[in-house]
């Protein structure tokens, strides 16, 4: 596990220690090659208009099925829409939902799993058995519950599957959170009389971070699977927007004459999941070697 | 042995009243009305109210919960408003698909990752460890969903060995219906199989290192045996606590899956009751499914404590 944030670290220790983190990634390859890949799918996310070469929701009757060529790179679908540039505003919203739903998922679950590990005996037994509880719920089945109810559409995507984080990541932040709480720097801030929400804050939070961010780049991987596979339902995404998953659904339509429709939006979809489960991989290795190979 | 089964027993109740309470109060309490979300942001006000009233939902809510319980353990789930069918008669048609999905989908994953994960396991740093970990890679990275298309159009549309869509049930036809089911199966079995074979690597290098495999080899005992007896079997321990959390994946892939290949299982009638907002059905489907992935985590760990001694006795 990385050394604590030692609050009276002074800054070139702290500087010095980064360095040593930067060097270590670096030698890395499929930490390296994972987080360029990220780079690319977010500059792609950023500069959509840059990027992309048509408008995405632009029909061309003139161009319906059009294989790859110089006008369309990876061709166009039964509207005649630009696919290329459809993959590329679909990187948003893989990238929005990756981001905010994991960030719902870490605003609830952490200060929830540290305050579990905190309080311990049994505020901590009944505040866990009821994320033992949610957590029986396969993933797509809880997000699916709360979609039915919220309604469709990708801002209630986002919240579906950040609630599907929360027992992970209260789970996960609770048992570093009880190694923490013994260190000797909780207990003297303890003794002097600083209140729980401050200790949690100020002691605990910043030395349970290394997991919280190996999780939380996992998770965006399988959040953009579960956007992906919302929106090929019909659930998340609504048309004419574009979504990876809803252009998988539309391909499916044509699966028989015009096959080539299901692989590009489903190689992006790969090729951003495989390099956020990389790149978690490549910093539980160097952030929590503990964790290696557990999950 | 009895003991550990009881107390295991014991733990799994107040997660299961859990399980009811939170899918009650989730359709429930959160924003939004159920008798609204049924009859859509257009409807007229007083046919609202009048559902609210047919659906108890005037009443206090832990009495609608209790009531709700009370019915559920009945096995009386309400009726579906569109076909006019009770939940429990849908249910019933199609549980044997998905329990057959289910079943097949587990026999694939467990097929393919544990020669995959022995073999890399075994041989660490060979070209077998690398094409082993690239698959478990890979896989976890594929959605099941993109996969199936991917079988359909190769195996289906181009090769034509197997139906695209559809269903035949096996007391029907059993050759037809495994036909059918042949793509659905993979399609879901990829994924639990790269994760399954991730952690029989993982479990096997961590095993082979240990000291009485040290002394089985000092022993002079052939590899085969080594990696058999002493190792393999050491190694399924963590393995099968792995196996029991991807139920609850093969369950999430079957409800996508279903709807790729028009199965009419469990999961294909969750997702069509959301469209047509059968709030009371995606209620009663969501505790069922839930439930079952309980318990089967329950025979998991009770499986556990059989393969482990050390396990019942803590």
């Amino acid at each position: 596990m990385s050394s604590p944030a030692i609050p009276w670290e002074d800054e070139s220790r702290r500087f010095a220690r980064e360095r040593e983190f930067v060097r270590r990634f670096s030698r890395r390859p499929a930490g390296v090659i994972s987080l360029l890949v990220i780079l690319i799918v977010l500059f792609a996310a950023v500069f959509t208009n840059v990027a992309a070469t048509h408008d995405p929701i632009f029909t061309d009757f003139d161009a319906l099925f059009s294989g790859p060529s110089g006008a369309h790179w990876l061709g166009t679908d039964n509207l005649g829409r630009d696919t290329y540039s459809r993959i590329v505003h679909g990187a948003r919203t893989a990238l929005l939902v990756g981001v905010i739903s994991v960030g719902i998922g870490v605003s609830i679950g952490m200060p929830y799993g540290m305050l579990a590990g905190y309080l311990g005996g049994w505020k901590d037994e009944v505040m866990m058995r009821v994320m033992d509880a949610i957590y029986a719920f396969p993933a797509l089945l809880l997000a699916l519950i709360i979609i039915a109810v919220l309604g469709t559409g990708i801002f209630n995507v986002m919240i579906a599957i950040g609630v599907v984080f929360i027992p992970g990541l209260a789970r996960l932040v609770r048992g570093s959170t009880l190694s923490v709480k013994e260190m000797e720097y909780v207990l003297a801030a303890e003794s002097s009389g600083a209140s729980t929400w401050r200790i949690i804050l100020q002691h605990i939070a910043p030395n349970i971070l290394a997991p919280v961010i190996v999780q939380g780049s996992l998770a965006v991987g399988f959040a953009i699977i579960a956007e992906a596979g919302l929106s090929f339902l019909g659930l998340g995404t609504q048309p004419p927007d574009p979504s990876w998953g809803s252009m998988l659904s539309g391909a499916q339509r044509f699966l028989t004459s015009q096959g080539s429709l299901a692989i590009f939006p489903g190689l992006a979809i790969v090729l951003t999941v495989l390099a956020f489960n990389l790149l978690g991989d490549t910093l539980r290795d160097l952030l929590d070697p503990r964790l290696r190979g557990s999950d | 042995m009895t003991i550990y089964i009881v107390r295991r027993l014991i733990a799994t109740i107040p997660v299961l009243f859990l399980i009811s309470a939170i899918t009650f109060f989730t359709i429930r309490l959160l924003p939004g009305d159920p008798a609204l979300a049924i009859l859509g942001p257009e409807a007229d006000f007083n046919l609202v109210e009048a559902l609210r009233e047919e659906l108890g939902l005037n009443r206090p809510v832990i009495v609608q919960y209790l009531d709700w319980m009370y019915h559920a353990f009945q096995g009386e789930f309400g009726e579906s408003r569109r076909s006019g069918d009770t939940v429990a008669a849908l249910v019933s048609d199609r549980l044997e698909v998905t329990i057959q999905l289910g079943i097949l989908s587990l026999i694939v994953a467990v097929i393919l990752a544990l020669p995959i994960g022995l073999l890399a396991g075994s041989k660490p740093n060979t070209p077998f460890d690398y094409l082993g970990t690239f698959f478990a890679v890979v896989g976890a990275a594929i959605p099941n969903f993109w996969l199936a298309l991917l079988l359909i159009l190769v195996f289906a549309v181009d090769l034509g060995w197997f139906p695209a869509l559809g269903f035949t049930s096996f007391r029907e036809d059993p050759l037809e219906n495994m036909r059918g089911m042949v793509l659905p199966a993979i399609a879901i079995g990829i994924a639990q199989a790269a994760v399954l074979a991730r952690q029989t690597r993982a479990s096997m290098v961590e095993v082979l290192q240990q000291d009485y495999v040290r002394t089985a080899r000092s022993k002079g005992l052939r590899e085969r045996n080594v990696i058999f007896r002493h190792g393999f079997r050491n190694a399924m321990i963590p393995v099968i606590t792995i196996l029991g959390l991807q139920i609850s994946n093969i369950v999430s892939g079957a409800i996508i899956i279903e709807s790729v290949f028009s199965l009419p299982g469990i999961g294909k009638l969750l997702i069509d009751s959301i469209f047509n907002r059968e709030l009371v059905t995606v209620q009663a489907l969501a505790l069922m499914l839930a439930l079952a992935v309980a318990m089967s985590n329950l025979l998991v760990d009770v499986s556990y404590g059989y393969i482990d001694p050390r396990i019942r006795y803590e």
